[in-house]
């Protein structure tokens, strides 16, 4: 893979992909585009990593992205995953009682070593708040989170005013399980608050479900800095009287979005896992972005997730679980008030030409086109420029 | 939301540079056209389909429809437009721009006309694309140079699985002017390879006419291949056009000719619409070329020739020679038009038969009619001959013979004698220019180079009408039998006193006009028919006079003035005497002569 400035700006893949608790393990390459001073580098959590990817870059169907005006300049997202098939990687020795995380890295501008890849929402906005250089390696945070009020003190410990923030669409937060499962057509909010603190281990433990399996239930949870996870935990939160759970030992740490956390599991036990997962991946999968991995190129057929929403109403009748993720573009205000155009011959910065530009015209992600690309990738378009904002 | 709070700020060069008072004051295309990348144009169209070429920087859309001229790659099915920035010293790959649209399916069903149905690459605008406003917000163009207020849009295709080509796209250019956009460029597609092929007429060649000279009115019919092709179809008839030209629909064409009787070389030649235009500015379809079929051989012929009937009829009055006798003959047709022939077997009292033309006369409107008091006594037998000017039209048709006999006059005729001459006539030219009453230059002015001295004065008097008298020269012939003449001129040296010549080449008459005789046979008809030539014999250039030339008059052989086919009659000549002398001849007076003489054969 070329080295070079002019490969079109897609950053969306390193080359080691592991199956979940494979146990196999080469090492990683870095052969991906490495950005250029005066490209833009956004990185960002598994969630809303295609809505950027495609936004950069375009979608299968041909709708086109920023980049393909070839302007010198380029819009270099970063996914939060190692595998653009958002799966996650794993180290060698890693089992299924014991994964070991492979800490994938990434060159974030030519001619600087590799990094610690982030991999979450939260990850992301620290790497940004990290980024204090002369020279920004960062430019950009997506994330499924508004950045902390401690975030934003640290934005301005840094001199960066704040961290503006712009909504880029909304993507519902299900529990998903096997395609073919025990678990009912619904779980409720206050089932799902017994199966994950262990008060329910059996599907036929559930309230009004006795005829349900008694196969022990297989609760995962994607990794603690995952916006998915901040989500349903601050919901089980809620559900708990507002004390946070203690969760069960049976709870399994997997990659957020990645349904092979569960299709990966010997049959008899992924009929029986769930996880909290994204609508938006969901859909993609739906779309048929992603190709068989098994296959060599030109790829396989395009894939299935495997796994459905269980958004029906539960056995104790309450609704379905279900909550939304807001994707956020998180960048320092100053980059936003900055008098130093991106492109060439443009009036505009990146900020500008990009995300946020309240005097001026509609940024790309807030256009006809931008819009498209996200709701392309799952989520649903919803273009807000909230500025200085924070949650938590 | 939108926020417009940003001036649009357009470069003032532009205006002056770039627009007139009104309209297009392109004259040329933009300093960079043609652009590499480009591979065919763009046209726009408003919300009805009809093409636009100037709108509003506000307009949101800025085009409802934007279509290409060259079609998008296999597989491709969305269109993408695209504005970027020129600039000065960059190559168009070079340039930085944006995406002003999303990108959108094609074919749009829904759009009107032909962009609905068009396998071209037709972008659908949508309300909320970026305007040009917001365009020129984002790539300000501040050139002052060539490049002032040039924007070039570009549409890009892509499909499932194929992002779009940014090195090859069709494109347009447009210039800012105030809160205007105009399109001055578009590339134009290369034009696409085309074939005619000539029906076969109907019906089938060769046919006849239903008259002698009548038409044929034939069914021509062509095909012209791709059925997208547009344009028209010019039937001809070798290199004449038969009719006006027929536009083409899905690749045919068809019309009626009018043949007259003959040979035909039917062929069909299709004209693409616009051809050899460069601009879908001005040319807002895709080219094609010109193509001509074969030529087919038709024939158009006459019906065979009609047949003609001759009756005669004789009136031989009292009977007898030498007196009136009369003769009718009908031609039918009576459309038919030829002469009769009287032909006439006489076989007298005594003495050999003998056969005799009597007439050979243009018939008119079929009937002729003849008299002859020359027939002399004995038998006769008469036979009217038809013979048509038009024998493939009208057969050659024959009387009965007529027979009668004439008895010997009843009185003996008394013939008279007459005679006549006609003389041989003379043939005379005249000069009024004597020893005594001589042609008198006056004093030669030296030139204002001082190369030599010079005098002209008038050679006879011009129009002097119904007399010769005052006329350079005089020619009258009143010779018999349309002779030819012809004038001509001799100068001799000029001697001077007390010493010195001047050669006689330096002597020139020019401006030769004939001075016509009211009511004489020469006149100004003369000229225009050819009868009359008038010669030039302008003067040497001040040779010495020892050269031996034959400029002017001068040398040993007359010079002709002129010449009549035909020439009886009187006519006079004027004209310019022009004496040329060289420097060096001495001081003096100087004499010398012309002869004219006049020949005719």
């Amino acid at each position: 893979m070329s080295k070079g400035k002019k490969w079109l700006g897609t950053v969306t893949v390193v080359s080691l992909s592991v199956g979940l608790y494979a146990g196999l393990l080469t090492g990683v390459a870095h052969a991906d585009y490495q950005p250029s001073p005066t490209d833009v580098v956004g990185i960002g959590g598994s969630t809303p990593q295609y809505e950027l990817d495609f936004g950069a870059n375009g979608d299968i169907a041909g709708d086109l992205g920023y980049n393909a005006a070839n302007n010198v300049n380029k819009l270099v997202t970063f996914d939060a995953t190692g595998d653009a098939n958002g799966r996650d990687a794993y180290a060698d020795g890693s089992t299924l009682a014991a994964p070991v995380l492979l800490d994938p890295t990434v060159v974030l501008r030519a001619g600087t070593s590799p990094v610690q890849r982030p991999q979450s929402s939260s990850n992301a906005i620290s790497a940004l708040l990290a980024d204090t250089g002369a020279v920004e390696k960062i430019s950009f945070a997506a994330s499924a989170s508004e950045p902390t009020a401690a975030n934003q003190t640290t934005a301005s410990h840094n001199n960066w005013t704040f961290l503006h923030v712009v909504e880029i669409g909304t993507d519902p937060e299900e529990i998903v399980a096997d395609s073919t499962t025990n678990a009912p057509a619904g779980l409720s909010i206050a089932e799902l608050l017994g199966i994950y603190k262990g008060t329910y281990t059996q599907w036929n433990q559930l309230p009004n479900n006795s005829s349900g399996s008694s196969d022990t239930i297989i609760p995962l949870l994607p990794v603690a800095s995952s916006s998915i996870t901040k989500t349903f935990l601050a919901d089980l939160k809620t559900q708990n009287g507002g004390t946070a759970p203690t969760l069960s030992a049976a709870v399994k740490t997997v990659e957020q979005n990645d349904p092979t956390a569960i299709t990966s599991l010997p049959a008899a036990q992924s009929v029986d896992a769930i996880v909290p997962f994204s609508n938006g991946r969901l859909n993609l999968y739906g779309s048929g972005y992603f190709l068989n991995p098994v296959t060599v190129f030109p790829g396989g057929s395009p894939i299935s997730a495997g796994v459905k929403a269980l958004t029906a109403t539960a056995p104790d009748a309450s609704a379905g679980y279900t909550d939304v993720n807001t994707l956020y573009v998180i960048f320092r205000q100053t980059d936003a008030t900055s008098t130093t155009p991106w492109q060439p011959g443009s009036s505009q910065n990146w900020v500008q030409a990009l995300f946020s530009d309240p005097s001026g015209p509609p940024p790309f992600f807030a256009t006809p086109a931008g819009k498209a690309l996200v709701a392309a990738a799952g989520a649903t378009a919803n273009y807000q420029d909230l500025g200085d904002v924070s949650n938590g | 939301m939108r926020f417009r709070l940003k001036a649009v700020v357009v470069p003032l060069a532009a205006t002056a540079i770039l627009v007139g008072t009104a309209g297009i004051a392109f004259a040329a295309a933009p300093p960079y056209e043609p652009a590499a990348g480009s591979i065919g144009g763009l046209i726009f169209y408003n919300s009805s389909g009809a093409q636009v070429t100037t709108g509003n920087l506000a307009d949101d859309p800025f085009a409802a429809y934007v279509q290409a001229t060259t079609p998008g790659r296999p597989g491709d099915d969305k269109a993408t437009l695209f504005g970027f920035l020129p600039k000065n010293g960059q190559s168009p790959g070079q340039w930085s721009g944006e995406a002003l649209t999303a990108s959108p399916v094609y074919p749009n069903a829904g759009a009107p006309g032909q962009l609905g149905t068009t396998s071209l690459p037709v972008l659908t605008g949508t309300s909320g694309d970026l305007t040009l406003e917001d365009l020129i917000q984002s790539f300000p163009n501040t050139a002052t140079d060539s490049y002032a207020g040039l924007y070039q849009l570009r549409l890009e295709t892509s499909g499932p699985g194929q992002s779009a080509n940014t090195a090859a796209y069709d494109s347009a250019d447009i210039v800012i002017s105030g809160s205007t956009w105009t399109e001055v460029y578009s590339a134009d597609a290369s034009p696409t390879a085309t074939t005619t092929t000539l029906g076969t007429p109907s019906p089938a060649s060769p046919v006849t006419v239903g008259s002698f000279g009548g038409t044929q009115s034939v069914n021509l019919s062509a095909t012209v291949t791709p059925a997208t092709a547009v344009g028209t179809v010019q039937f001809l008839d070798g290199a004449t056009p038969v009719g006006s030209p027929v536009a083409v629909a899905s690749g045919a064409a068809s019309s009626t000719a009018t043949l007259a009787v003959g040979t035909h070389s039917l062929s069909a030649t299709f004209i693409p619409e616009n051809a050899g235009t460069t601009n879908p500015v001005t040319d807002p379809t895709p080219d094609f070329t010109t193509s001509t079929s074969s030529a087919t051989s038709y024939e158009v012929d006459n019906p065979a020739a009609g047949s003609t009937s001759t009756l005669l009829s004789v009136n031989t009055g009292a009977g007898a020679a030498l007196s009136p006798v009369t003769f009718t003959a009908t031609v039918a047709p009576a459309a038919a038009a030829g002469t009769i022939s009287l032909v006439d077997v006489f076989t007298p009292t005594s003495g050999p038969a003998s056969t005799t033309t009597l007439t050979t006369t243009a018939a008119g409107a079929g009937t002729f009619t003849y008299t002859t008091s020359a027939l002399g006594t004995g038998s006769h037998s008469v036979t009217a001959t038809f013979n048509p000017t038009a024998p493939a039209q009208y057969a050659t048709s024959s009387s009965a013979a007529q027979a009668f006999a004439l008895t010997a006059p009843l009185y003996a005729p008394a013939v008279g004698n007459i005679t006549a001459s006609i003389p041989a006539g003379t043939l005379l030219i005249t000069t009024p220019y004597t020893p005594t009453a001589p042609l008198n230059l006056g004093p030669l002015t030296l030139n204002s180079t001082g190369t030599e001295f010079t005098g002209t004065v008038a050679f006879g008097v011009a129009g002097s009408g119904s007399s010769t008298s005052t006329d350079g020269i005089a020619v009258t012939d009143n010779r018999a039998g349309d002779l030819p003449w012809t004038a001509s001129g001799l100068a001799s040296s000029l001697t001077g006193s007390p010493s010195g010549s001047i050669n006689g080449e330096n002597v020139g008459l020019t401006n030769v006009s004939p001075d016509f005789i009211t009511g004489n046979a020469l006149d100004a008809a003369s000229l225009t028919s050819g009868n009359l030539t008038l010669f030039e014999n302008p003067a040497a250039n001040g040779v010495s006079p020892a050269d031996t030339g034959s400029a002017g008059l001068g040398g040993t052989a007359a010079h002709q003035i002129a010449h009549a086919n035909q020439g009886e009659g009187t006519v006079g000549f004027d004209g310019l005497i022009t004496l040329i002398a060289p420097t060096s001849t001495p001081a003096g007076a100087y004499a010398g002569t012309v002869t004219f003489t006049i020949i005719g054969s």
